[in-house]
């Protein structure tokens, strides 16, 4: 009875070490900021973005609502969803990577990691590469990065009529609170 | 003859007036919230997490009403009927988990990373 309740435990222990640990949001903050000096700023927030990141590889998944995006102009949000991303077609923007030579052990020495990986938005993919800063808290860890993409690199067609409103480089920032998975 | 005349252009000022304000709160104006969008489905969210995985577009970006019972709770949202994902703008109100309640969000999609129907904008109707 005593060694089946052992390798009862055993087989948890195996288990627990098997189990890839893994830390996520469903509520991360991803921001995108498009506009030239301009009348009325281009720019939304979107505060439903699900992130997860497995500690013991680096490996990184992000998921992202195009309609989940916020703008302060519910015209201009309209458009976006509409004539720029087809968010009706292409619901979701997706990021797979991997931070590279990261480990949990690191962060009291080190907070920076370069992120390689794939972004895919309107079904095209394309390689992003970009520093990201990981920080622990409170058994959180605060993941934030800052990069740029093309819109014309993603299909993403701007108007000649607004071209001189919007950027060449959209600037986005991403800001996730990740907790544990159990 | 010349106060009809006077009166015309005031007439005309004053519709030329409205239009532009209109005008202005159409191109101003800020996105709806859940508050004032009337719900396209009003149910049990047992029947709509059926609905939703026969047809994921079809409810994209909706707005929908949904009865279902509390299986957890994070800090910014709630779990329904175990995988119905619900996030509020404002810091949770009272809720305990096993509470049967209905609320009010804006369908986001189908998250395929956790397997979740996620909702945002939520607001409770009754608890």
């Amino acid at each position: 009875m005593k060694t089946n309740i052992l390798m009862v435990l055993f087989a948890l222990l195996i288990c627990q070490f098997g189990n890839a640990q893994k830390y996520f949001t469903r509520t991360g903050m991803t921001q995108f900021r498009a506009s030239e000096e301009a009348f009325e700023p281009v720019e939304a927030i979107n505060k439903s973005t699900t992130a997860i990141l497995n500690v013991n590889t680096g490996e990184v998944a992000v998921q992202v609502f195009i309609a989940a995006f916020e703008f302060d102009n519910a015209l201009m949000q309209e458009h976006f969803n509409e004539n720029y991303m087809d968010s009706h077609e292409y619901p979701k923007g997706i990021f797979k990577g991997e931070l590279k030579d990261f480990s949990k052990e690191k962060l009291t020495s080190n907070n920076s990691f370069d992120l390689n990986g794939t972004l895919t938005i309107k079904g095209i993919e394309k390689e992003i590469q970009t520093k990201v800063y990981v920080k622990e808290e409170n058994n959180l860890l605060l993941v934030t990065a800052n990069f740029s993409v093309k819109p014309e690199n993603f299909g993403i067609n701007i108007p000649s009529i607004v071209q001189d409103k919007i950027a060449k480089y959209i600037q986005i920032s991403i800001e996730y609170e990740l907790i544990e998975k159990k | 003859m010349n106060l009809l005349k006077k009166n015309k252009t005031i007439v005309l000022l004053i519709l030329l007036g409205i239009g532009l304000w209109s005008a202005y709160q159409y191109v101003f104006a800020a996105p709806l919230t859940t508050d004032n969008i009337i719900a396209e489905y009003q149910g049990k969210a047992e029947d709509f997490k059926r609905l939703m995985l026969t047809d994921f577009d079809e409810w994209h970006n909706k707005v929908i009403r949904i009865t279902g019972t509390v299986t957890a709770i994070t800090e910014e949202g709630i779990l329904l009927d175990q995988n119905i994902y619900c996030q509020f703008d404002d810091k949770l109100i009272k809720i305990t988990e096993n509470e049967v309640i209905t609320l009010k969000g804006r369908v986001i999609g189908f998250d395929a990373l956790l397997e979740e129907i996620k909702l945002n904008q939520c607001i409770i109707i009754q608890k």
